[in-house]
């Protein structure tokens, strides 16, 4: 009894002496976020999970951020902004994580924000839209469409389609919006400045249509019955996700085919699946996956990695676009800070990124203070060709051989 | 006028293709007062089971006629665990609330959140109308308007007319006088799950043709099918057609009025008023008044 005493005080002496020789783990930096897992948003906020997922992998594969491993938080804001106030709070001051990364989509960024402000936290996030509207000195846009977007993006568009041979050019434009704050903002503008509307008319063309249609709407006829009365040379959708395929399945049904159509911020692989009524469509976009984007800093790795994340958790469409894009570059926003600044001080993150062009999959982001930490407005015009998305216009960032049809 | 006339015609399909979705939500809340949400992840996951088959292959048609009995059977197995829960009125809606929560879980599992949408080769049936003069009649529309007349028709005729319907509007005010009679009540209403739970399963398969699917897309089309199953009258399958075409075409006008941005409200709008009306709904329920 003794003996067999002995021998376990033994053994456990030998083991904390063998755990002592060990090398201590190093503490991982933790990185609290939200996004829609469950809700209204779950099918967009599954894209930005896979993309994080995959982006955290990697790090922690080339040695984690500052030698130590990365870990995120992740937490579910089922959709709801109020939520995802709620829960940032309980990141930083319960959590206390090291560092934050933003929700998904205008409504709960601009509530997390808030939040971020309030503790000091460097606040990266990928999908807002009201850009006007945030004056957070540490907020770093990574969907990057300039201060002005509700004029460069419907500027962009209309040049594009400006641009075509004048017997292919459109002369008239009917607009058709979801009564959501971004695509209104996008379509309207504020303070009778931009908005696509406005935009369109500057621009010569003339608006044969402007119509409203609600969230959540599921008689897609009366919209598109307007939209044959009208008919438009270009169908300027300003929705979002499925809205642009409900509406061409309706159009469909009535026997009228757009001629030129654009879609401001459309679910890409649902699109796909509406072949060949999507043909031809535009959108505006980030990314592509094909050069020159490819030759952007860490591209490559972006692709590659997404679309295995993306496969493995059984996403529809697995390609990389906008949205995982735009995700993967506030991951690199965020490490590219504290790589620089080799510590998790906000102020000093803040300042690296303030100062430094930062290298993404968009190529180089500059914020500026002067313009809220926008910078120029990036985006290409992308098209549907030959059944997958091509960037189309600018020249500079369009797809070899391919221009806008 | 054409324009006006195609907003009537559409929304005279759309209301009835909301009464095709709700049919088993009535006749569940009329005849075994269960509130049952569950019906939804009846639509769709049958909406599920179609975007599956027509994307190895299948044709939807066939479809259309494999989930019928397939709902039927689906229906009576869910009348039996229910049945076996005896839950009143209120926890039944609790209860099957979280039921088709749970079914948005494992949805999500099998299918992630992601959209999942026939593509557009597997499904050519959508894309076409019907013309009727100068109106456009979407085929799949077509198809919900016929089977809510027909079924809405034959079921409202049956309980009125045959013995057995009689039976059972009967047993909802004193189930055991019914018995006593020699009825085989349960039968009966295992009769009508099966009717429930079939047009829920044709309605899915519908949804999947005209929408893509998500696991979350049930909240899109709550509201609107109980607004129609209110102001029809409970457990009244005439007077849900009536209420969703009701419905349907308040917010068709609104839309072909130019007034797209607030259909929705006008679709709230003819529910409210009309419950104003007649609280009791625009058609008195089949079932009579309810003993305490």
């Amino acid at each position: 009894m003794k003996t067999g005493r002995v021998v376990l005080l033994v053994a456990l002496l030998a083991l904390l002496l063998v755990q002592a020789r060990l090398p201590a783990q190093p503490r991982p930096i933790r990185v609290g976020g939200t996004l829609p897992l469950t809700g209204v948003f779950a099918a967009q906020g599954k894209v930005h999970e896979a993309a994080g997922r995959a982006f955290v992998q990697m790090m922690n594969e080339k040695g984690g951020l500052l030698g130590r491993p990365l870990e995120w938080v992740l937490l579910d804001d089922e959709s709801q902004p109020d939520k995802a106030a709620a829960l940032y709070e309980r990141l930083i001051t319960e959590d206390k994580v090291d560092l934050i990364i933003g929700p998904y989509g205008t409504a709960a960024i601009t509530a997390a924000m808030r939040v971020a402000e309030k503790y000091g936290y460097v606040f990266p996030h990928h999908t807002a839209s009201l850009t006007y509207a945030y004056t957070y000195r540490r907020h770093f846009p990574t969907w990057y469409v300039g201060l002005n977007t509700h004029i460069t993006t419907p500027s962009k568009v209309f040049d594009a389609y400006l641009s075509l041979p004048p017997g292919q050019r459109p002369r008239t434009v009917g607009f058709v919006v979801n009564k959501f704050p971004g695509t209104q903002f996008l379509a309207y503008g504020r303070a009778n400045t931009g908005g696509a509307v406005r935009i369109a008319q500057q621009k010569g063309l003339r608006v044969v249509l402007d119509v409203q249609f609600d969230l959540g709407t599921t008689d897609w006829i009366p919209v598109a019955q307007q939209v044959r009365r009208a008919n438009p040379d270009l169908l300027y959708v300003a929705g979002l996700a499925l809205d642009g395929v409900n509406l061409l399945q309706a159009l469909a049904q009535l026997g009228w085919r757009p001629r030129h159509h654009f879609y401001q911020w459309p679910s890409p692989g649902a699109m796909l699946t509406a072949l060949p009524l999507t043909d031809r469509a535009t959108s505006v976009t980030i990314f592509v996956p094909h050069e020159p984007y490819l030759s952007n800093p860490g591209a490559r790795d972006f692709v590659n990695r997404y679309r295995a994340w993306a496969k493995a958790t059984g996403l529809a469409y697995s390609e990389p676009d906008v949205q995982s894009a735009a995700s993967w570059s506030a991951w690199q926003v965020l490490t590219f800070g504290v790589q620089e600044c080799r510590c998790l001080d906000h102020a000093r993150i803040a300042e690296v990124l303030l100062s430094k062009p930062v290298p993404t999959v968009q190529g180089y982001l500059k914020f500026d203070p002067q313009q809220q930490n926008y910078g120029d407005d990036i985006q290409a015009v992308m098209q549907i060709q030959d059944g997958r998305w091509w960037a189309v216009w600018p020249r500079q960032l369009a797809a070899e051989g391919r221009r806008l049809r | 006028m054409v324009e006006l006339g195609q907003a009537v015609a559409s929304g005279v399909l759309m209301g009835t293709f909301y009464a095709l979705l709700a049919l088993g939500l009535t006749l569940a809340w009329g005849f075994f007062e269960t509130i049952d949400f569950t019906h939804f992840a009846v639509v769709f996951g049958f909406g599920y089971v179609a975007y599956e088959l027509a994307t190895r292959g299948v044709d939807l048609r066939l479809v259309l006629l494999l989930v019928a009995p397939a709902g039927a059977l689906v229906g009576m197995g869910w009348r039996w665990v229910l049945r076996r829960l005896r839950l009143d009125e209120a926890r039944s809606l609790v209860f099957t609330f979280g039921a088709l929560v749970v079914f948005e879980g494992l949805s999500k599992l099998v299918w992630t959140a992601d959209y999942r949408r026939i593509p557009t080769a597997q499904n050519p049936y959508a894309m076409g109308a019907a013309t009727l003069g100068p109106l456009a009649l979407p085929f799949t529309q077509v198809v919900s308007f016929s089977l809510s007349l027909i079924v809405a028709g034959a079921v409202g005729l049956w309980l009125r007319r045959s013995y057995a319907g009689k039976a059972l509007r009967a047993a909802v005010s004193d189930e055991e006088m019914v018995r006593s009679c020699g009825a085989d009540v349960e039968r009966l209403r295992l009769l009508i799950a099966a009717l429930g739970g079939a047009t829920g399963g044709i309605g899915g398969v519908l949804v999947a043709m005209n929408y893509a699917l998500f696991p979350n897309a049930a909240e899109q089309w709550v509201g609107l099918l109980f607004a129609a199953v209110i102001l029809g009258g409970i457990g009244n399958p005439a007077g849900l057609v009536f209420g969703g075409i009701v419905i349907g075409v308040a917010e068709a006008l609104a839309q072909g009025l130019g007034a797209t941005a607030v259909a929705r409200l006008v679709g709230a709008a003819a529910l409210v008023i009309g419950l104003l009306v007649r609280p009791e709904g625009l058609f008195p329920s089949v079932l009579g008044r309810r003993e305490g």
